[in-house]
């Protein structure tokens, strides 16, 4: 049931929100939204309203100011706020909750509230719930026998309860301390359930709890509870701090078991306004005594990088309500919305503490810029009278960014561009050791022609002697008639080598072989198949003589005969052929 | 054969490169030169441009034909305001290194600071083309005529000996020499031809008239300033026929210019 209560609630709450975010796409700075567990309940149900305060501005809002609801009785509040920083965009979302205690049946508005920010008043539209008559819890009929402060004096009974504040003359936004006393000598059985006093017109501060003790009054031994909770007045005037009530259930072996329920009386409170004697123009709202500090990170930096600097406020007094401290004229810098951290201590049952207020300031332009003091004004409710506290201000040295350091962390790139400022002529050349006079006119050097006129020289006697030789390599005729005269050369030189060794038969050999192949050489025949006597019939029919043909039958037969016989050992035979076949073979040549 | 081929052409090529350097100093000036050189850079440094310009113009009067020389001259001018004597020796400077970086940014430096405005080419590729001609000097031109003929022969000769692969490689780079040595000589050929037939000469007075003709009497054409190339055509006693680069011709005193 609860569950299924929650999570319509939840649905219904992030419906709203995101209505709320949409409609503060539209400019509304602030929206305000009454959000209820449930839609209908019975007279024994409590019923949760929250105001949810959304937009950028949101955490600008002070406490909202509750619509009377003369049919619900307030049991407790309860207050979250969330920050959001988005592209250094801030939006807060300031949820007060309140738990109801419906009177009497019936179909009831509620949710009516209201928030000031900056002069300008936001409503809310609010719901309505219907309470119906229930199956309640067993009605109480036992009065208490000890309401009201005085009512410990009344020392006969086993259980009573009583609320008591400390000052019932406050001013606005000063802190009371309502404290709730259970005084307890029964065994109790089951829970035990406490209404807290309804505090409209209160911003309520829970303080920490006490660890329960034990008293004597009137000398008998009660078992102690207290519950402090600091309640700070958002208005002047007549202010009623509700009954509290305690129902249980007490019983033991020899008693029957029994459930009451106590109350405690009303208390009213009367809360003066703040003098307007000596009102400083600044002044917010902020009740209490706070000290003032403020911090930068560093005191050089670069023009484009960010310097921080961090407001801190402390003390004593609701720093919910402080929503901002008096900044100094900032137009030297870029600023970006401030991030604002609170930390609230409850110690000694005094609210207070901490709130830390970041400023990124970015330095527009290079130089000595001096940063002018932060300011604060405040009520302190103990001397009557209003403060003012001022930081030092701080001189920050801004030199010209450049381009070449990035600085670690910075995801912009702020790098420029080199911009050439000036221009000249360039600078003169280096000495020298020696100076030279370069000869323009290169063309005119006779040898600079040689490097035309050899490679082409060279490449047409090599592209001659190239086809030359490809056309000896076609035509074999032709080489060897080319070539005829090398060969027999050689042959007469091996013969004649030959004949120093007194090979006999192979000089012979070789000089009959030397004019056997020149002629066949010279007239492209095979030189295997020539015999002396078709030589000589060939070389007449090719222009040689008949006397030179004949000489040559004549010598080719000494040869042989030379070759078989002890005549070729007869050195004037071996010089005889030698001399012949070479007059021979010139003879030929000329010839062939 | 082949090995014998091939030694030849390896000689060959190593000779080309340093006789062509041999050859391109015409006379070596030693160190009493260098010296006049060095005090007149010290000169410079110190701020003394006056005394820097004499130095290096003693020097150029010597007839040292040096691009370092010449720019340094033009620096010493261009301090001493001397826009018309900056422009001349730069031109000269560039004459013998066409592709200095240093010269070519001070001329373009000095080019936007005169009054008469260069007239800019017609199309890129006229620009890409004039530019390339104007990188190149005649000596250039030669080394490189000279040079990818060389080549050209070599792969030629290469081509009747080797088959395969070698004869394909060699086939490409005798075709990109031969293209390389058409553009090279008729460039060396266009630039000797230019030389010998047009004189470049810059205006050396603050304001200068061009006339129709050789007279002041004759009809007033334009002015141009100090520092403005021109090109001579013809000289008549005192008076040059000159040419812009926009092709605008006229008459003025001989004396008013000097020829790079």
């Amino acid at each position: 049931m609860t569950g299924k209560i929650f999570g319509r609630a939840a649905l219904c709450a992030w419906f709203l929100v995101v209505m709320a975010s949409a409609v503060d796409a539209f400019g509304a700075s602030i929206t305000i939204t009454p959000t209820v567990s449930a839609n209908r309940i019975s007279q024994d149900d409590r019923l949760t309203l929250t105001i949810s305060v959304t937009g950028p501005d949101a955490r600008k809002s002070g406490n909202p100011t509750l619509k009377p609801m003369p049919n619900f009785s307030i049991a407790g509040t309860f207050t979250s706020t969330e920050y959001q920083f988005i592209n250094g965009k801030s939006s807060a979302l300031k949820s007060y909750t309140y738990t109801l205690v419906p009177s009497k049946p019936g179909i009831f508005e509620v949710g009516g509230a209201s928030v000031v920010v900056d002069g300008q008043t936001f409503i809310s539209t609010p719901v309505k719930v219907e309470v119906v008559a229930g199956s309640a819890a067993p009605q109480s009929s036992q009065s208490s026998p000890s309401s009201g402060e005085k009512s410990g004096g009344s020392g006969n009974s086993d259980i009573f309860i009583r609320t008591t504040v400390d000052n019932k003359q406050p001013y606005v936004g000063q802190q009371i301390t309502l404290t709730f006393e259970l005084y307890n000598r029964l065994n109790l059985l089951g829970d035990t359930s406490y209404d807290p006093s309804s505090t409209t017109g209160f911003w309520a501060v829970d303080l920490p709890k006490l660890t329960p003790s034990t008293k004597t009054v009137d000398n008998r031994m009660y078992q102690y509870t207290a519950v402090k909770t600091a309640l700070f007045p958002t208005m002047s005037g007549d202010l009623t701090i509700g009954p509290a009530s305690l129902a249980y259930t007490s019983g033991g072996f020899f008693t029957a078991q029994q459930t009451r329920k106590l109350s405690t009386k009303p208390i009213t409170i009367k809360v003066k306004p703040l003098p307007e004697e000596g009102k400083p123009s600044d002044f917010k709202g902020a009740v209490g005594n706070f000290t003032l500090s403020a911090t930068a990170d560093k005191k050089e930096l670069k023009a484009g990088d960010v310097v921080t600097v961090t407001v801190t406020v402390s003390g004593e007094g609701n720093l919910d309500v402080l929503t901002a401290v008096t900044t100094p004229e900032l137009s030297a810098f870029k600023t970006y919305d401030p991030k604002i951290t609170p930390k609230l201590s409850t110690s000694g049952f005094t609210v207070g503490g901490s709130k830390v207020f970041e400023y990124m300031l970015m330095p527009k332009s290079p130089g000595v810029i001096t940063l002018q003091p932060f300011s604060l004004s405040f009520f302190n409710p103990r001397d009557k009278k209003y403060h003012s506290l001022s930081t030092n201000p701080f001189t920050l040295r801004v030199t010209q960014g450049d381009a070449s350091s990035a600085e670690q962390g910075s995801r912009v790139d702020r790098r420029n561009t080199v911009v050439k400022i000036g221009s000249d002529i360039n600078f003169i050349k280096p000495d020298k050791s020696n100076l030279v006079s370069s000869n323009t006119k290169l063309y005119s050097n006779w040898f600079f022609y040689l490097f035309y006129i050899i490679p082409s020289a060279a490449f047409a006697s090599l592209f001659i002697i190239k086809r030359r030789r490809d056309k000896l390599e076609q035509n074999t005729g032709l080489k060897r008639k080319l070539n005829a005269w090398k060969h027999a050369e050689k042959r007469l030189d091996h013969a004649a080598r030959l004949l120093e060794k007194g090979d006999t038969h192979g000089f012979c050999t070789h000089v009959s072989e030397a004019v056997i192949e020149f002629i066949g050489d010279s007239l492209n025949l095979d030189p295997g198949g020539l015999t002396t006597g078709e030589l000589e019939n060939i070389l007449c029919s090719h222009t040689v003589t008949p006397e030179t043909a004949e000489h040559i039958r004549r010598t080719l037969e000494l040869c042989d005969f030379a070759r078989f016989s002890s005549a070729g050992t007869d050195n004037h035979i071996q010089e005889k052929l030698l001399d012949d076949a070479k007059s021979i073979l010139t003879k030929l040549r000329e010839t062939l | 054969m082949k090995n014998t081929i091939v030694l030849f052409f390896i000689v060959l090529f190593s000779l080309f490169c340093p006789l062509l350097q041999q050859a391109s100093i015409a006379a070596s000036f030693g160190t009493e030169s260098a010296a006049l050189y060095n005090r007149a850079g010290d000169l410079y440094r110190q701020g003394k441009f006056t005394e820097a310009l004499d130095i290096y113009e003693k020097l150029i009067r010597e007839g040292i034909k040096e691009p370092d020389l010449f720019y340094n001259a033009s620096n010493a001018a261009y301090r001493l305001n001397m826009t018309g004597k900056s422009v001349l020796y730069l031109e000269r400077s560039l004459k013998l290194a066409p592709s200095d970086p240093d010269a070519l940014a001070n001329l373009a430096f000095i080019n936007s600071k005169k009054q008469d405005k260069e007239t800019p080419p017609m199309n890129a590729v006229t620009a890409f083309l004039e530019n390339m001609y104007d990188r190149i000097n005649v000596n250039s031109a030669a080394f490189w005529s000279g040079m990818t003929f060389l080549l050209m022969m070599a792969s030629a000769i290469g081509f009747l000996y080797f088959g395969g692969w070698i004869r394909l490689t060699l086939v490409t780079v005798g075709a990109l020499c031969g293209f390389m040595f058409v553009i090279s000589t008729g460039f060396l050929i266009q630039k000797v031809h230019h030389e010998s037939t047009v004189t470049e000469a810059v205006i050396m007075t603050g304001e200068v008239n061009a006339y129709s003709g050789p007279s002041s009497e004759n009809t007033l054409i334009f002015t141009i300033h100090e520092g403005t190339k021109v090109f001579i055509e013809r000289k008549q006693s005192s008076w040059d026929q000159i040419r812009l680069k926009s092709g605008v011709g006229g008459w003025v005193a001989a004396d008013s210019l000097q020829a790079i």
